[in-house]
């Protein structure tokens, strides 16, 4: 007899057997709450699942809501792209429970798509994630010379710096000029 | 994807996973590079590495190799000097097998392009290159390049480490090992065929495991004082060399603080050498002696020396210690026992 037919017969009428003491325990229905990126497409998380990332496992440990006050209150990330977050949830949902491997060959290839998950993962302090992207980055400098890495990883020369830093003290000069002379006609 | 964007965390977390190499090449690139990788690195080079080791087995070839903390036997290539090939060499060749034309040849890829880097104020070529299964930057020098090469060859790494680790490492040329006498030196002589200087310190360091051409292989091998010593020559040792060694320990004339040496390679009937040398023998039917001491340079964290065990040994004229002598696999192994003969013989009963 297979265990579905012997499950189904002890379904009926009879003596009692010693149930694991899994089945025998009210189970705790799991909680889901809801989250939207930048493009307000909703996803319903575990709240197993969301215990990875420390930023919304301290939001939701005290709430206490209901499906449907959870429903009604969706965690907006505004900073995070629809689809960056839709492969956190993912991430968080395989991983549900379970202990995280050393690798995780899952991540996207593309640099872009990377960079803005590992400032997405960052933001909402999933760490193994964060631990998988940032190897994931370094290990695209491997063997590269370094013209190859300045590229990659779209570093500035010096000249580029300076450039930059000229350029933001002249901005930061005018927007200081503006103010001053606002504060000025505010006087009058 | 601006790595200098990224919160600094995560710029943190990145580089630590960034090999020895790549920061190295890194650091190069702009001085808010440079910055960072010392703010990020500077506390995690001590925690991490167990050591650096220079390489110097080819006059051509010099290696920097790192070994981790948590890692027994690896070494990971830091990066190399070599010298540059003015021509490009091609290997391959076609064949016509059997009515079918085969391509033969060492290699199709192409080496990767030059890059040069300031260093010091002087533009140096490097290379990419993977061997070992490491990808690593090279240094190319011409031959005419060879002073200046030896120089920043002495002088690159250990600025790198110092200014982004805070690590001051002994990357002396052999000449300044006359100053300070160090406690442990491993090092391959193979580019320089002459020994040093007899003022040079380097033979009272307490602790040596060098290869060398055979004429400062003698030298070092007469001139040694420290305690704990493995040899090895290029060629075989000379069997003369070996004796003399052995007779200038018997008659208390040298080697007074000497724990444990070997030396190879040796190309010699054992009981023709043990002859030479006057060893005695230990009775077969009682126990071999082991001779192990703490080791000065604990290489492999393996606290004690490897264990020499011999039933020949010999015994010093002026207080009548004993040492075990093992000829084994073409290495000469001496092991001094804090024992006087008497103290041996009852030892092994």
């Amino acid at each position: 007899m297979s265990s579905t037919e012997q499950g189904t017969s002890s379904a009926a009428p009879a003596e009692p057997t010693t149930a694991p003491e899994s089945a025998a325990a009210p189970e705790v229905p799991e909680s889901f709450y809801y989250v939207h990126g930048k493009d307000k497409v909703v996803h319903k998380v575990s709240a197993g699942a969301l215990q990875h990332s420390a930023l919304i496992h301290g939001m939701i440990s005290n709430l206490g809501y209901t499906e449907e006050q959870a429903k009604a209150n969706p965690f907006p990330f505004e900073n995070i792209d629809g689809d960056i977050l839709q492969m956190v949830v993912d991430w968080c949902n395989q991983h549900k429970g379970k202990p995280t491997p050393p690798e995780d060959t899952n991540l996207p290839k593309q640099k872009e798509k990377l960079f803005d998950l590992v400032l997405a993962v960052n933001y909402l302090e999933i760490k193994e994630l964060l631990t998988y992207c940032c190897k994931q980055v370094a290990m695209m400098v491997k063997g590269k010379s370094p013209e190859e890495i300045r590229e990659i990883w779209m570093i500035p020369t010096d000249a580029e710096d300076e450039a930059a830093e000229k350029e933001a003290k002249k901005r930061a000069g005018k927007e200081a000029a503006g103010e001053t002379a606002a504060a000025a006609g505010d006087a009058k | 994807m601006k790595l200098l964007k990224f919160p600094y965390l995560v710029q943190d977390e990145i580089l630590h996973n960034v090999g020895y190499s790549e920061l190295f090449l890194l650091s190069f690139l702009s001085k808010n590079m440079s910055k960072l990788i010392k703010k990020s690195q500077k506390s995690n080079f001590r925690k991490m590495v167990r050591c650096i080791k220079y390489d110097h087995t080819d006059e051509d070839e010099h290696m920097v190799f790192l070994r981790h903390k948590h890692t027994k036997y690896n070494w990971d290539v830091i990066m190399q000097f070599a010298k540059r090939e003015d021509k490009k060499l091609n290997f391959n060749f076609k064949l016509n097998l059997f009515g079918k034309k085969f391509e033969f040849g060492s290699s199709n890829k192409q080496p990767s392009p030059y890059f040069k880097l300031n260093v010091f104020g002087r533009k140096i070529a490097f290379r990419m290159t993977k061997k070992y299964g490491q990808c690593f930057p090279v240094a190319h020098f011409r031959r005419h390049e060879k002073k200046s090469s030896d120089q920043i060859d002495s002088q690159l790494f250990p600025q790198f480490l110092r200014r982004f680790y805070g690590v001051s490492v002994d990357n002396k040329p052999l000449s300044s090992f006359r100053s300070k006498r160090s406690k442990v030196i491993k090092m391959s002589m193979m580019s320089a065929k002459q020994p040093l200087s007899l003022d040079s310190k380097f033979y009272q360091t307490e602790s040596i495991e060098i290869e060398q051409h055979q004429n400062a292989f003698a030298t070092t091998l007469r001139h040694f004082q420290g305690r704990q010593a493995v040899l090895t020559c290029f060629t075989r040792c000379k069997i003369s060399d070996l004796i003399e060694f052995v007779n200038r320990w018997k008659s208390g004339e040298a080697y007074h603080k000497l724990e444990r040496l070997e030396v190879g390679e040796v190309v010699e009937d054992q009981n023709r050498m043990l002859e030479a040398i006057g060893a005695k023998h230990i009775d077969p039917a009682k126990k071999v002696p082991t001779h192990t001491v703490p080791r000065v340079f604990n290489r492999y964290s393996e606290p004690n020396t490897k264990p020499i065990r011999s039933r020949a040994y010999v015994v010093r004229a002026t207080d009548n210690r004993v040492a075990s002598v093992l000829i084994e696999e073409k290495w000469l192994k001496f092991g001094v026992w804090d024992k006087t003969e008497d103290e041996f013989v009852k030892m092994v009963e």
